[in-house]
């Protein structure tokens, strides 16, 4: 407590000047009027002065906030003046009072000042309104607000409201006014989509009446769909077709339909935000197979080739799943497999389909990339013995008559009866001229065959090179694995250019063999010419007991085949409805896998899938776009069946997750990627001129990145974030996170609530008749002494004069 | 024209009655009769037969009457606090002492305090309100509060650790005051031309004072932790990033603290220029307190220090229900984090056909013995949760051609796992050694570590507590659950500008409201009252 002057130096005017001066001047005059007249002096020098008394006092305030913008002020507005009036007469007269209204008719109090807002103020924020309340709170002063309103606040966001309450340590009280329930859309939610997937949206409506009938209707630049809400359910899903933009604003609207009449209740505009379509990396195919596929699914997957990339590794790591159709280990190597494999573990998906060549014969069996696949790759091997087909020149010259031509025979019968019945024999002898004594055909009825082998009669003179040559022809249109021609000649042949004959037909893949008969070995020489020319084997067989048995089949050992083909029916997980499957590859799917795709009568897998280290792996045993599923290219949804299903192999989890709050004059965005990266940028999309303009990005935390948009309320905000040259996109639509005004859901009361509890505030209503106590506190305030110093003075001036004009009995001295 | 005490018409009566107050006591003028004596020895005779002094005479003198009537009414409207009318109602005058961290270099504080003082003793008449804008924007003084008081309350403020709140003050103040125009004299730190640019249009903001630039300035901008890259649920990764001047000056020196203990920085990767990375910090049963200080010299301190409250690894309920394979219960029993309770826990682990056990956990372990259940199936609630097992599986090896159970990953509303228990016996039978971390891990998933903040910086909401209150200020604050959070200054915009100059000029004075005239009145009285003194004892008055 203390007394300061304002003006400290108009003592000296006092002390120096004035009170000599009176005392002096009045020396002759009685001295009650001098003391007077010096009081009177003093008393106004002092007030010259203007001293203040601070001392501290108790010091309380109650603040009012009356939102008589609710839906139910006019009805209630006598009742609610009532009330306050009631409070306000309660309170003692230390207790400062202040009002704050919104809206509606002016009020009218008993005491107390009372401030007006316009109906609409803070777009009907109540924690903005108590912000400002604040503001009405003295620093010195101990207050509580009590706020009368239905609770509902357009924005759930009190975080600052109170933040600013505890840090004054003011109590909120609310006073709950009746609220009236009105429709209104009270979450709309876009689900997660791609570029070329389905645009789903979820509504839930509030309120609404069983009386009526209700319609949701949603219309965009490409997108207009309506649909009934059951009013007990509250909640429809609508699919608005397929994204193909990043951002598609979208107004949706709630009708209330009685009768004929329909009645908008709510509308709100949101923006459904679809992600780049899936990247594909097609690490095996053709421009061809790349397109077809492409064709197939459409805007959803963008399928892109090696070509289109640096590096095969480009290609990997810019994409988010792998296909491989029709794979073999001569197309991908081994480092190739090995980053497919170890990119898969990371999260990248991969999608493996094909035939006989991607499931047994291509080698894969046994490369890296064998063990990430859900399905066993065949090693099963089989002894095959290719078709053959032989055409035998036997020399029927004269000089073969006899024992020659007998071994010539038997060995012609002996090469027969090796053969397979798929296999194809011919037998054309020669002998000055050629023939077919039997012409090329299979070997179904050897015995025909021997027949005529044995009907062979020696004559005329050898001409083999003609012979040759009409076996040549006969080979030559043949499509049997191996094809050759065996000479049976005691070699008294004519001298013609074998060689180059020779070569030429082996060239063709045609291998000629050469057989000497007879003991006639001067031309043994000649004869493994013929067969070394001919690339195949010279065999002297000069009686019965040098006999060989010539067996033109060469076993081989290969992948059993797994490919069946014909018309198969499929039964899936989902049971979904598929047309028939022209054929598949038989394989066993590994014990761990899921099978998606199976044929329905031998239950062999068609489709299998699994999770490999952070990525999955799904198995088509047959080509997506070959003979297998050639009467899937009539089925409608095949392309959309089919980019499901690579989707859903694809790395789900996008690399930046953004989030945004909306604030009423920015908005706050949040992003988080898997690692720190410094390749992380952010761009607000300029609706007026459609540019990406960059926003700077702060990194709080690893992998946490903040940025602040100035946007009002009615400004949507669409963003893109690039990571890894790959972008990813999010929106902030107009007033997200905010209802409109009178359009406000019934659960905004529970964040008051909160609020309201965790600032040490009361929960009342209008008939709680006494509000809880505002604690006063000591703060220091001040008193004005010069006013009474000014009245002192002014007594003191009658004073002076009644005392110097009072009649008395004694005679003025100076008088006469 | 008005008066501060009494309304117009009080004063006029109050007039009014003073002059007929004064009237009548002109009356009282004293009388004296003349008595001729023949002597000057008979005065004993002259005496007795002198009459009294009678209380009324006609009215003789009224200059003097005019005289005390002038003298009286000065002192009368003088008491009245009669003042020259505010020249506009429709304007409003504030003064703004900036209470924010920028004010807490050297003597920015005192002298803009001082300052303020100056201008409000040079306009006494004013009209003026005085704010303090701390923590949150405060009224110190009101339109009639006296410049004493006023002073004495300013006396007591000093600079608060938060952000300065004059552009949200304005728009508050244009939104109150929507009739009025409002003038802002600001007493502060420099303010940028973007602050200027966002003012509402009613309002008008004269930067009277500008505390001058710092000539150097490094602080801490960045100070965050996640969940560490590595996968281990214990740890987390912090990164530190500082601020400052680049051209000539050296960076300085950082320390760092766990709960006092000072750890070495030589495990800590430089990212970036001036950031750093820890990884693979270990967290503790209970919540810790991560503090770094640069150790530089520059006036500003504020942006000096940080520090970052790590959340404690919480213990995880677990609820065993019959039937569990033992080696389960073995396991929870031996797990630090874990701790076995008989209901209400965080998971139950159960056999998938006990019916009780859905009651007895908000997340639920169980194993099938359905002979169609393969290996592990991990129903996830969220693409961040589908994300974290296949993580995990992967960084630990459990791919599925490792021979351990198969992974498979669905969606569902909460979070759960099946184990087939064909699956489960067979590798506990090969005593697989995978086997019990795995089990742990899946445990840990299904009970994710609540996020605490990752960060907390002054005015920014917390990141993963939507319903927290904002950080208005350095220090300590108490969550709703009554944990504490570490807020810490972490803005680039103001370590930046603490050597950043206004970009405003200073005018020359401020608006007045109006003149007080009172002690002019007072002076006019105090003139009048000794020439009237002098009048009297001259016998000029009577």
């Amino acid at each position: 407590m203390s007394i300061t002057f304002l003006h400290p130096y108009y003592a000296l005017l006092l002390l120096l000047l004035l009170l000599p001066a009176i005392l002096w001047l009045g020396r002759r005059s009685k001295t009650s009027l001098s003391v007077l007249r010096c009081l009177l002096i003093t008393a106004l020098v002092l007030a010259l002065m203007q001293p203040v008394w601070l001392h501290s006092s108790t010091s309380a305030m109650r603040v009012f906030i009356v939102d008589t913008d609710s839906a139910n002020a006019m009805e209630d507005a006598g009742a609610e003046q009532a009330w306050l009036n009631e409070q306000i007469a309660s309170l003692p007269q230390t207790v400062a009072v202040k009002v704050i209204q919104i809206g509606g008719m002016p009020l009218s109090l008993n005491r107390g000042e009372i401030k007006r807002l316009p109906s609409g103020v803070n777009e009907g924020a109540l924690a903005k309104v108590v912000q400002q309340a604040l503001l009405e709170i003295p620093a010195h002063a101990n207050a509580d607000i009590t706020l009368l309103s239905d609770g509902l606040s357009t924005t759930n966001n009190w975080a600052a409201a109170l933040a600013e309450l505890t840090s004054k340590n003011v109590h909120l009280n609310w006073a709950e006014l009746p609220a009236t329930a009105t429709p209104l859309l009270s979450k709309l939610t876009v689900l997660p989509a791609r570029i070329g997937q389905a645009l789903t949206l979820q509504v839930s409506a509030e309120s609404l009446s069983d009386a009526s009938q209700w319609r949701v209707d949603v219309v965009g630049a490409e997108v207009s769909v309506s649909r009934y809400i059951d009013p007990r359910r509250a909640q429809e899903t609508l699919n608005l077709g397929t994204a193909s933009v990043p951002f598609s604003p979208l107004a949706v609207k709630l009708f209330e339909i009685q009768g004929d009449k329909q009645i908008e209740r709510d509308s709100r505009d949101i923006i459904a935000v679809s992600q780049p379509a899936i990247t594909l990396f097609a690490a095996n195919a053709d421009k061809t197979a790349v397109s077809a596929l492409q064709t197939l699914v459409g805007d959803a997957i963008t399928v892109t080739s090696v070509s289109q990339y640096n590096s095969f590794i480009q290609g990997i790591n810019a994409s988010e799943a792998i296909w491989l159709n029709n794979a073999s280990e001569k197309q991908l190597s081994e480092f190739q497999q090995q980053a497919i494999r170890a990119a898969v573990k990371q999260g990248k998906g991969l999608f493996y389909s094909g035939g006989e060549m991607a499931f047994a014969s291509g080698g894969m069996a046994n490369s890296p990339l064998a063990e990430a696949l859900p399905v066993t790759l065949t090693q099963t091997l089989e002894k095959t013995e290719p078709s053959v087909a032989l055409a035998i020149v036997i020399d029927s010259s004269g000089s073969m008559q006899g024992k020659p031509l007998e071994l010539a025979k038997q060995v012609a019968r002996l090469a027969v009866r090796k053969l397979n019945p798929d296999d194809q024999v011919g037998i054309v002898e020669f002998y000055g001229t050629r023939q077919w004594s039997v012409p090329m055909q299979p070997v179904k009825t050897p015995e025909n065959i021997e027949r005529a082998i044995s009907r062979m009669q020696s004559m005329g003179a050898t001409q083999l090179f003609p012979a040759i040559q009409e076996a040549y022809f006969g080979l030559k249109q043949i499509p049997a694995r191996y094809r050759h021609i065996l000479v049976i000649t005691d070699a008294g042949i004519e001298e013609e250019n074998y060689q180059h004959l020779l070569r030429f037909v082996a060239q063709d893949q045609i291998n000629v063999s050469t057989v000497l008969v007879g003991s006639d070995t001067a031309r043994e020489a000649q004869m493994a010419d013929l067969a070394n020319w001919g690339r195949g084997r010279y065999y002297s067989i000069a009686d019965e007991f040098a006999m060989v048995e010539l067996n033109f089949h060469k076993p081989a050992e290969q992948p059993e085949p797994v490919f069946k083909q014909g018309a198969f029916w499929l039964q899936g997980e989902k049971s979904e409805r598929i047309p028939p499957l022209n054929g598949y590859a038989k394989i066993n799917s590994r014990a761990n896998a899921q099978t998606l795709l199976s044929e329905v009568n031998a239950s062999d897998v068609v489709m299998a899938s699994w999770q490999y280290g952070a990525g999955r792996v799904t198995a088509l045993m047959t080509d997506p776009i070959g003979n297998g599923t050639e009467r899937w290219q009539d089925w409608s949804e095949y392309g959309q069946w089919l980019g499901t299903q690579l989707s859903e192999v694809a790395d789900f989890a996008p690399p930046v997750v953004m989030s945004s709050t909306r604030l009423s004059d920015h908005v706050l965005v949040t992003l988080r990627v898997d690692q720190t990266t410094d390749r992380l940028k952010l761009a607000q999309l300029n609706a007026q001129t459609g540019q990406w303009q960059e926003i700077a990005v702060e990194q709080r935390a690893p992998g946490i990145y903040t940025a602040s948009i100035a946007a009002s309320l009615d400004e949507a905000v669409m963003l893109r974030a690039t990571v890894d040259a790959k972008n990813w996109y999010a929106a902030n639509s107009e007033k997200e996170g905010w209802f409109n005004e009178t359009r406000v859901s019934l659960a905004a009361k529970d964040a008051l609530n909160r609020v309201v509890e965790q600032s040490g505030g009361k929960h009342l209503t209008l008939d709680t008749r006494e509000l809880p106590a505002v604690k006063a506190d000591l703060a220091l305030k001040e008193t004005l002494l010069y006013p009474w110093l000014l009245a002192f003075a002014l007594l003191l001036y009658f004073a002076e004069i009644i005392c110097r004009r009072w009649p008395t009995a004694s005679i003025n001295p100076g008088a006469r | 024209m008005s008066f501060g005490l009494f309304s117009g018409v009080t004063v006029l009566l109050g007039a009014l009655a003073l002059a007929g107050v004064l009237f009548g006591l002109q009356f009282l003028r004293p009388r004296v009769k003349v008595v001729q004596v023949a002597t000057a020895l008979f005065w004993q005779q002259a005496q007795q037969q002198a009459p009294l002094r009678t209380l009324w005479q006609r009215f003789r003198y009224p200059l003097a009457w005019l005289l005390s009537v002038i003298i009286a009414l000065a002192i009368w409207l003088a008491l009245a606090g009669i003042q020259s009318s505010a020249n506009s109602s429709a304007e409003r005058h504030i003064y703004y002492l900036d209470g924010s961290v920028s004010m807490q270099v050297g003597k920015r504080f005192s002298n803009a305090r001082t300052r303020l003082i100056n201008d409000l003793e040079q306009n006494p008449g004013a009209a003026q309100e005085v704010w303090f804008g701390g923590v949150t924007p405060s009224l110190i003084a009101g339109e009639d509060a006296s410049a004493a008081l006023i002073k004495a309350r300013l006396e007591s403020l000093t600079p608060q650790s938060t952000l300065t709140a004059i552009s949200e003050f304005a728009r508050r103040m244009a939104v109150l005051n929507q009739q009025k125009s409002i003038v802002i004299a600001y007493y502060g730190m420099p303010l940028r031309a973007s602050q200027f640019a966002r003012l509402p249009q009613n309002v008008k903001l004269i930067q009277r004072f500008t505390a001058p630039a710092v000539a150097s300035n490094w602080g801490i901008v960045n100070f965050g932790y996640r969940a560490a890259a590595s996968g281990d649920p214990q740890r987390v990764d912090v990164i530190i990033e500082i601020t400052g001047d680049t051209a000539g000056s050296t960076v300085p020196e950082l320390s760092i603290d766990l709960d006092g203990t000072p750890f070495t920085l030589a495990s800590a990767e430089r990212i970036a220029d001036n950031t750093w990375l820890l990884s693979n910090l270990a967290l503790t049963d209970s919540p810790g307190k991560l503090s770094v200080r640069l150790h530089s010299d520059d006036d500003f301190a504020a942006d000096n220090s940080a520090t970052l409250t790590l959340p404690a690894m919480p213990r995880i309920t677990v609820y065993t229900g019959e039937g569990v394979p033992l080696a389960m219960s073995r396991l929870v029993n031996l797990t630090p984090r874990l701790t076995a309770v008989a209901q209400n826990a965080q998971v139950a682990v159960c056999l998938a056909e006990d019916e009780n056990c859905f009651a007895q956990g908000l997340t639920h372990f169980l194993f099938a013995k359905d002979a169609g259940q393969e290996g592990i199936v991990y129903k996830a609630d969220s693409t961040a949760a589908k994300l974290a097992i296949s993580q995990l599986w992967q960084r630990q090896g459990w791919t599925a051609e490792q021979s351990l159970a198969a992974l498979s990953v669905n969606e569902g509303e909460q979070r759960s796992v099946l184990f087939s228990l064909a699956a489960y016996e067979a590798l506990s039978k090969n005593q697989d050694r995978r086997l019990p971390g795995l089990l742990v891990h899946s445990l840990y998933w299904l009970t994710p570590v609540a996020a605490a903040s990752e960060f907390a910086a002054v005015g920014e909401p917390l990141p993963t507590l939507s319903e927290s209150p904002l950080p208005l200020s350095v220090g300590e604050m108490i969550m709703p659950e009554h944990a504490e959070i570490s807020v810490s200054l972490l803005n680039r915009t103001v370590t930046d500008s603490m050597t950043q100059p206004s970009v405003t000029e200073i005018p020359s004075a401020t608006v007045n409201t109006h003149q007080i005239i009172w002690p002019w009145l007072i002076l006019l009285a105090l003139f009048l009252v000794l020439a009237e003194w002098l009048a009297i004892v001259r016998g000029r008055l009577p």
